[in-house]
C-alpha cells in the first residue's frame, strides 16, 4: 500500500541549516545557530546512525518539555507578559535536541506519541500513532522564531521567502511545467509582498480607531490617583486627533498654556500614582457659578470647554489657578495634589479660570516626594553623580538638568527595544536617550529626588494651537503631556524638560482629513452648546443661530403648503364630478324639497311610494303616485320622451305645490318622526 | 450542558478538520500550520515580523486553492466489491481507474468514500470507547476522541489514501485497495475521488464520482471446534416436506388407502388406477437433531462492545455447530421474535451470518418474549446454546426451566473486562450443563480454555 502521497517528505538538503542560520542572524544567535546547524546537517555526510526506541524518544521529548515549562516560567517571570516573544525567540534551541536524534538515528522519524502524552496510552499498535519527520515543521519554527528578532527591514522577508520557495520546490507535482510552477510562486510572493503591508495599514488603523474609543470613553476620565504611563510600550507612541478641550483665550497666548489635571508621587514600572488622596469640598462664592481656589484673584483668564462623559470629573486647569467663575458646576472639590474634580451635568460644560502663572499652591512636599523605588535608586544617583548635581544649590540642579536633558536627549514616540521589567528608563538614561514625555517626565522627577528636591510628577495638555475655524483654541487628546514639578525656594515649580519639537513632531503626523473632521466636530459642538446655551453670553453669541432658523422655517412651510396643495389638488382630480345622468334635473326633487321642508321626513331606507303612502298631506295619494310614475320614466326609461315626460311632470309637481294642500307635518312643529 | 455546548462544536470541527485533511497535501498542511501560527504572534505587528510569515503562507495557500480549481479531466471509475467482508478480517477489493481524456494523467490520489451520518446527541452521550480508560481526564471530559472513533465505527473503517500510478492518454489502471471493516452490518460506499494537486502541491482539487455500492460485513467469528452437540432426536412435525426444497425426498414406506385429509400428492395414481379407489404413499416420520442457539439482545444500557462480542460468539457457534444430519435454529428477538432453521437444505450458515450481521440490540422489548418463545418450540429442541448479555434472574430461571424441561443447555455469558466479578453460575442443582463467562476483549483465549465435552456428550 502506497501512503507516501500522504506522509510529509524529509526537508530538502541544506534547508534546516538555512532555516537555522537565518534565525540565528535574526534574533543575535548566530553564533548558536552556526554549530547547530552544522551538527543538523552533518548527517548528511555522515554515516552515523544509533537505534533510538520509542522510549527514548519519548524520555527526550519529555526532557525537552520541561526544559521548555522551566524556561517558560523563567521568562515570565522575569518579562511579564512580553516574554511570549522571548520564548518564541529561543523555541529552537528548545526542539533541538529532538530533531537532531531524529537525525541520527536509524530510522529517521519518530512516533508522533513522542510529542503527545495522550497518545502514548492507546492501544499499541494504533493508527493514530503514526510516524512523524520533524525536520520540516523544526524548519518552519526557525523561520517563525527569526520573525521574533523583529529587524525592521526586509532581509527577513526575502530571506524567509527564498527559503519557502527552495522548500516548495520539493513539494512541486511534476505534471506541471515549470513556468506554471514558477509564474504561480512569483504571483504569490508579490501578493504577499502586498498583503503584509497592508496588514501593518491595517493595524494602525485598528490601533487608532480603539485608541480613539479608548480615548472617548475612559482617557476623559483622569483618576487623580493613578496614572498608567507608556513606558515600556513598544512601537510608535500614537494619540488621538480628537478635540478635547476649547481654550478660550483674550488674546494669543506668548507661550503653550499647560493644563494640568492631577499630580503624583509614588512611581514603581511605568505606573505614577497617590496614596488614597481626601478631595475636600470648595465652597461657592456668593456669587452663583464662582468658586475661590486661592486668595488673591489671578490676573490671567481663560475659558475652557470640556465634554464631561461623567456628571463628576477631574478637570483641567492652568498652573496657578486661583478661582473658577460662570460655571454651571454643583460642586467642585480639590485634593492636596491639586486635583480638581468638578460635579456639572453631562455633555459640553464650560467654565472660565483666572490664574497666576508661578504660585501653585499645591500642598507643600511630604516624604514621598523624595523617594525613589529600589529598582531605579542605583541609575538616577549614579546620574545624579555623572551630573555633578550634588555639587550645586537647587536653581542650579534644575538648570543643570534642564541643560542635559535638552543637549543630551531626542524625542521619540518610538520605542523598538523589548527589555526586562523596570529597565526601559535605565535603558533611556544611559543607552538610547530617546522618548516621549512621559520618560522625560518621569526621569526628571526622579533625577530631582535623588539629588535632593522634592518632585512630583503632573498630567494634563499643553494649549498651542489656534483654530481659525473656531476662533479659539483646541486642545488634542495627543496634546496630553507630562511635566515634572519641583519645590524650590518654597514654592512648587513647573521643571518641562521634554524638547519643544515635540508638537511638531505630533502635529506632523496629522491626517490629511483633519480639517474635515474638525469642521464636524465644530458644528457639533456648536450644536451642543447652542443646545446647553447655559450662559447669556452663550444666548447672545447664539442669537444669530436663530436666524439660521428663518429660511428654514419658509422653506418647510412652502413644503408643506405645497404638500397640502397637491394633495387637495389631486384629492380633487380625484373626485371627479358626478356624472350627468338623466333625470337629474327631475321636478319631483322640488316635490320632495317642500315635503321635507314642512316636516315630512322619510325614513332611511324607506322607498318614495312608501313614503308617499304615509304621507299626511291633502294632496291624494294616487297624484303623488301619478307624479313618481312620471319621475321613474323620465329618470330610468331609455326610450322615453324625456323631453315630454319633463314636461309633463314639472306640470304636476307645480299643480300640486300651487294646491297648497301640503301642509307642515304634525302641525305647527312638524314632527317628522311621526307615524299613522 | 458543557458536553451540549461541545457536541455542537464538534460537528464544525469534525467537518472542517476533515475537509483539511481532504484537501491540504503535506506541504499543505505544513504552510496552513505555519499560517495560524504566523497569524497568533503576528497580530501586533509592532512586536515581531511573524506577520510578514502570516502573509506569505497566505497568499501560497489562496494560489494554491485558486489553482486547484481547473481540474476537469475525463476519468471512469469503477468498484469491484467482493460478495462479503468479515469484521476485524483485512478486505481487497479492486477499483478501476480510467482515463477518457488525451492527456496522461498523474500525481493522482484515489480517496474511496464511505458514508455516515453525524451521531445525534444521545447517541454521542451514551456511547462508549474502550480506549477512553487509557486517555487522560481531559480527553474524556471533552470526548472529542471518542466522537471520532464513534464516527470512524459508524462509518465502518478507514479506507487510506492511494496513489494512482501514472495513466496515459485512453488507459486504465487498476489500484487494489485494502482496509480492515470495523464493524459488521453493510457498509454504504458513498463515491470515489480523485485528487489532484495544484501547480505548488499544497492543496487539492476534487472530482467526486457517485458510486454508491453497499458491502455486507460478517461478524468476526472466533476459533470453535467443531461441534455435535448433545441431545435426542426430535419428532419434527411435517416430514421431509417441510426440510426439502427440491423434489420429493421421503422415505417411502408403504401404500395404503386413502383417507380423508391426506393430501393429493400423495396419491399413489398406478395403484388408483388398478384399484380402483384411492390409494395414498405412505412416508416414515421424520426424527432430527434440532439445536438451538440463542441470542441474547436485551442490552439496555449496556455496553455496545457486549453485545457485538455476544454475536460474534454466537456466529463462531453457527459455524461451527455440524449439520450434516441436524437443523439449527438460530433465535433472538429484534422489532419481532425471530427463529430462523438452517440445516438440511431449509436454509444456508452464510443466511444465517447475513442475519447475524445485521441484528441489532432490542432496547424496548422485554426479556420474556424470549423466554416465553423458547419454552414454546422446547419440545423441538435437542440441545440448546445460550449467548447472554448477563446473568440476571429472568436468564436464570429461563435455564432452569429449560433444563427441567429435559433440554441440555450451554451457557455463555458475555462480561465486559471491567467487570468486578464473573457471574456465578448457581448451585450445583441450579447450574447449567455448561456455563461459561467470556470477557469482551479476550473471547478467543476464554473460548481455547473451554471444555466442549460438556456440550457433545
Amino acid at each position: 500500500m502506497n501512503t507516501a502521497a500522504v506522509r510529509l517528505r524529509p526537508a530538502p538538503p541544506f534547508i534546516l541549516g538555512a532555516g537555522l542560520l537565518l534565525w540565528g542572524w535574526q534574533t543575535g544567535y548566530f553564533w548558536y545557530a552556526l554549530p547547530m546547524a552544522l551538527l543538523l546537517e552533518s548527517p548528511r555526510w555522515t554515516g552515523w546512525r544509533w537505534p533510538i526506541s520509542d522510549q527514548e524518544f519519548n524520555a527526550l521529548s519529555d526532557i525537552s518539555g520541561v526544559a521548555f515549562f522551566l524556561l517558560a516560567v523563567y521568562v515570565f517571570t522575569t518579562d511579564g507578559a512580553g516574554g511570549i516573544f522571548v520564548i518564541l525567540s529561543i523555541m529552537p534551541f528548545i526542539l533541538f535536541l529532538l530533531v537532531s536524534i531524529q537525525r541520527f538515528s536509524e530510522r529517521g522519524c519518530m512516533k508522533l506519541s513522542a510529542l503527545f502524552l495522550s497518545l502514548r496510552r492507546l492501544e499499541p499498535g494504533s493508527d493514530m500513532d503514526r510516524d512523524i519527520d520533524l525536520t520540516l515543521p523544526y524548519f518552519l519554527l526557525c523561520i517563525l522564531s527569526a520573525s521574533a528578532g523583529n529587524r525592521r527591514d526586509l532581509g527577513f522577508f526575502i530571506l524567509s521567502s527564498v527559503l519557502l520557495i527552495i522548500v516548495l520546490w520539493s513539494f512541486r507535482p511534476r505534471r506541471y511545467h515549470f513556468g506554471v510552477w514558477a509564474g504561480l510562486v512569483g504571483l504569490s510572493i508579490g501578493i504577499a509582498f502586498g498583503g503584509q503591508l497592508g496588514l501593518q495599514q491595517l493595524h494602525r488603523s485598528i490601533e487608532q480607531s480603539v485608541m480613539q474609543l479608548f480615548e472617548q470613553y475612559m482617557w476623559r476620565y483622569r483618576d487623580p490617583d493613578r496614572a498608567t504611563t507608556a513606558i515600556g510600550s513598544l512601537g510608535r507612541l500614537k494619540l488621538s486627533d480628537r478635540i478635547v478641550l476649547r481654550v478660550y483665550t483674550d488674546g494669543k497666548l506668548t507661550r503653550p498654556l499647560l493644563l494640568r489635571e492631577a499630580t503624583y508621587a509614588n512611581y514603581g514600572f511605568g505606573v505614577w500614582s497617590n496614596n488614597k488622596t481626601r478631595f475636600d469640598l470648595i465652597d461657592p462664592d456668593i456669587t452663583p457659578g464662582n468658586w475661590t481656589l486661592a486668595g488673591n484673584r489671578g490676573g490671567h483668564s481663560v475659558a475652557i470647554s470640556k465634554y464631561m462623559i461623567r456628571s463628576t470629573a477631574v478637570i483641567p486647569l492652568p498652573m496657578g489657578t486661583t478661582n473658577i467663575r460662570n460655571s454651571t458646576a454643583v460642586e467642585i472639590d480639590r485634593n492636596a495634589y491639586g486635583a480638581v474634580k468638578m460635579e456639572n451635568r453631562k455633555g459640553w460644560i464650560r467654565y472660565r479660570v483666572d490664574f497666576r502663572p508661578g504660585a501653585i499652591n499645591d500642598s507643600p512636599p511630604a516624604q514621598e516626594d523624595l523617594f525613589i523605588g529600589s529598582s531605579y535608586r542605583a541609575d538616577f544617583r549614579r546620574l545624579a553623580q555623572e551630573w555633578k548635581l550634588y555639587d550645586k544649590t537647587p536653581r542650579e540642579i534644575v538648570a543643570t538638568v534642564k541643560r542635559n536633558f535638552a543637549e543630551k536627549f531626542r524625542y521619540s514616540l518610538t520605542q523598538r527595544n523589548r527589555y526586562p521589567r523596570g529597565r526601559y528608563l535605565h535603558n533611556f538614561l544611559f543607552v538610547n536617550r530617546r522618548g516621549h514625555c512621559e520618560y522625560f517626565a518621569t526621569a526628571t522627577v526622579l533625577l530631582l529626588r535623588a539629588a535632593g528636591i522634592p518632585a512630583r510628577y503632573a498630567v494634563g495638555y499643553v494649549t498651542d494651537e489656534f483654530s481659525r475655524l473656531e476662533g479659539n483654541y483646541v486642545v488634542r487628546a495627543r496634546d496630553a503631556h507630562s511635566w515634572a514639578m519641583a519645590w524650590v525656594d518654597g514654592g512648587w515649580h513647573v521643571i518641562d524638560t521634554t524638547p519643544p519639537v515635540w508638537a511638531s513632531a505630533e502635529n506632523a503626523n496629522a491626517p490629511a482629513l483633519e480639517p474635515l473632521f474638525d469642521f464636524i466636530s465644530w458644528l457639533k459642538y456648536r450644536f451642543a452648546r447652542w443646545q446647553a446655551a447655559d450662559e447669556p453670553a452663550e444666548a447672545s453669541s447664539n442669537s444669530y443661530l436663530l436666524w439660521l432658523l428663518v429660511p428654514l422655517v419658509l422653506l418647510l412651510i412652502w413644503r408643506l403648503y405645497g404638500k397640502e396643495r397637491i394633495h387637495r389638488n389631486r384629492r380633487e382630480r380625484a373626485t371627479p364630478p358626478p356624472a350627468a345622468h338623466p333625470g337629474m334635473d327631475s321636478a319631483l326633487y322640488r316635490l320632495i324639497r317642500e315635503l321635507e321642508q314642512t316636516g315630512h321626513r322619510r325614513r332611511p331606507g324607506e322607498t318614495l311610494g312608501a313614503w308617499f303612502d304615509r304621507l299626511d298631506v291633502q294632496v291624494p295619494a294616487e297624484t303623488l303616485h301619478e307624479a313618481l310614475q312620471l319621475h321613474y320614466r323620465y329618470r330610468f326609461d331609455p326610450e322615453a320622451d324625456t323631453r315630454e315626460l319633463r314636461r309633463r311632470l314639472t306640470e304636476r309637481v307645480n299643480t300640486i305645490l300651487a294646491t297648497g294642500l301640503i301642509a307642515p307635518a304634525g302641525g305647527q312643529f312638524g314632527d317628522v318622526q311621526s307615524d299613522r | 450542558m458543557l458536553r451540549r455546548l461541545l457536541y455542537r462544536n464538534f460537528r464544525l470541527i469534525h467537518r472542517l478538520s476533515q475537509w483539511l485533511r481532504d484537501r491540504l497535501t503535506p506541504g499543505g498542511g505544513l504552510i496552513f500550520g505555519g499560517l495560524v501560527a504566523a497569524g497568533i504572534f503576528g497580530i501586533d505587528t509592532r512586536q515581531t515580523l511573524a506577520f510578514q510569515l502570516f502573509a506569505l503562507t497566505a497568499s501560497l495557500l489562496l494560489v494554491a486553492m485558486l489553482g486547484s480549481i481547473m481540474f476537469r479531466s475525463r476519468f471512469r471509475l469503477q468498484r469491484r466489491l467482493p460478495a462479503c467482508a468479515t469484521a476485524g478480517t483485512p478486505l481487497r477489493y479492486r477499483v478501476r481507474v480510467e482515463n477518457s481524456g488525451p492527456r496522461p494523467q498523474k500525481d493522482l490520489l484515489l480517496i474511496d468514500e464511505l458514508e455516515s451520518a453525524f451521531p445525534d446527541y444521545a447517541e454521542f452521550r451514551n456511547s462508549r470507547d474502550p480506549q477512553d480508560a487509557r486517555r487522560n481526564w481531559v480527553d474524556r471530559l471533552i470526548g472529542y476522541p471518542r466522537l471520532v472513533t464513534l464516527l470512524r465505527h459508524r462509518r465502518g473503517g478507514s479506507i487510506p489514501v492511494r496513489a494512482v500510478p501514472a495513466i496515459p492518454p485512453f488507459d486504465r489502471t487498476d489500484l487494489d485497495v485494502e482496509f480492515t471493516p470495523l464493524r459488521r452490518g453493510y457498509l454504504r460506499f458513498a463515491a470515489l475521488r480523485l485528487a489532484r494537486p495544484d501547480p505548488l502541491g499544497l492543496f487539492r482539487g476534487m472530482r467526486r464520482f457517485a458510486t454508491r455500492e453497499s458491502l455486507l460485513v460478517l461478524p468476526r467469528t472466533y476459533r470453535i471446534p467443531r461441534l455435535q452437540l448433545a441431545g435426542g432426536r426430535q419428532y419434527l412435525q411435517g416430514g421431509m416436506t417441510l426440510v426439502s426444497h427440491i423434489g420429493d425426498s421421503q422415505e417411502f414406506l408403504s401404500l395404503r388407502d386413502y383417507q380423508p385429509g391426506d393430501p393429493l400428492r400423495a396419491i399413489h395414481w398406478r395403484s388408483y388406477a388398478k384399484r380402483g379407489k384411492p390409494i395414498v404413499k405412505e412416508f416414515q416420520d421424520e426424527y432430527f437433531v434440532r439445536q438451538g442457539l440463542v441470542l441474547d439482545t436485551f442490552l439496555d444500557d449496556g455496553p455496545n462492545e457486549v453485545f457485538e462480542e455476544a454475536v460474534s460468539v454466537a456466529a463462531s457457534f453457527q459455524l461451527a455447530i455440524e449439520q450434516q444430519d441436524s437443523l439449527t435454529d438460530l433465535i433472538f428477538v429484534e422489532d419481532v421474535a425471530r427463529r430462523l432453521t438452517s440445516g438440511r437444505g431449509l436454509d444456508s450458515t452464510a443466511h444465517m451470518l447475513e442475519m447475524l450481521a445485521c441484528v441489532q440490540p432490542c432496547r424496548d422489548r422485554p426479556f420474556s418474549e424470549l423466554a416465553d418463545l423458547l419454552l414454546q418450540h422446547r419440545r423441538d429442541l435437542s440441545t440448546l446454546i445460550l449467548v447472554l448479555l448477563r446473568w440476571d434472574a429472568p436468564r436464570r430461571e429461563l435455564v432452569r426451566r429449560l433444563e427441567d424441561a429435559g433440554v441440555p443447555v450451554g451457557v455463555f455469558v458475555i462480561n465486559t473486562a471491567d467487570t468486578a466479578a464473573a457471574p456465578e453460575p448457581g448451585s450445583p442443582a441450579q447450574r447449567p450443563r455448561q456455563f461459561v463467562t467470556l470477557t469482551a476483549g479476550r473471547i478467543q483465549q476464554d473460548l481455547d480454555a473451554v471444555d466442549w465435552q460438556d456440550l457433545q456428550q
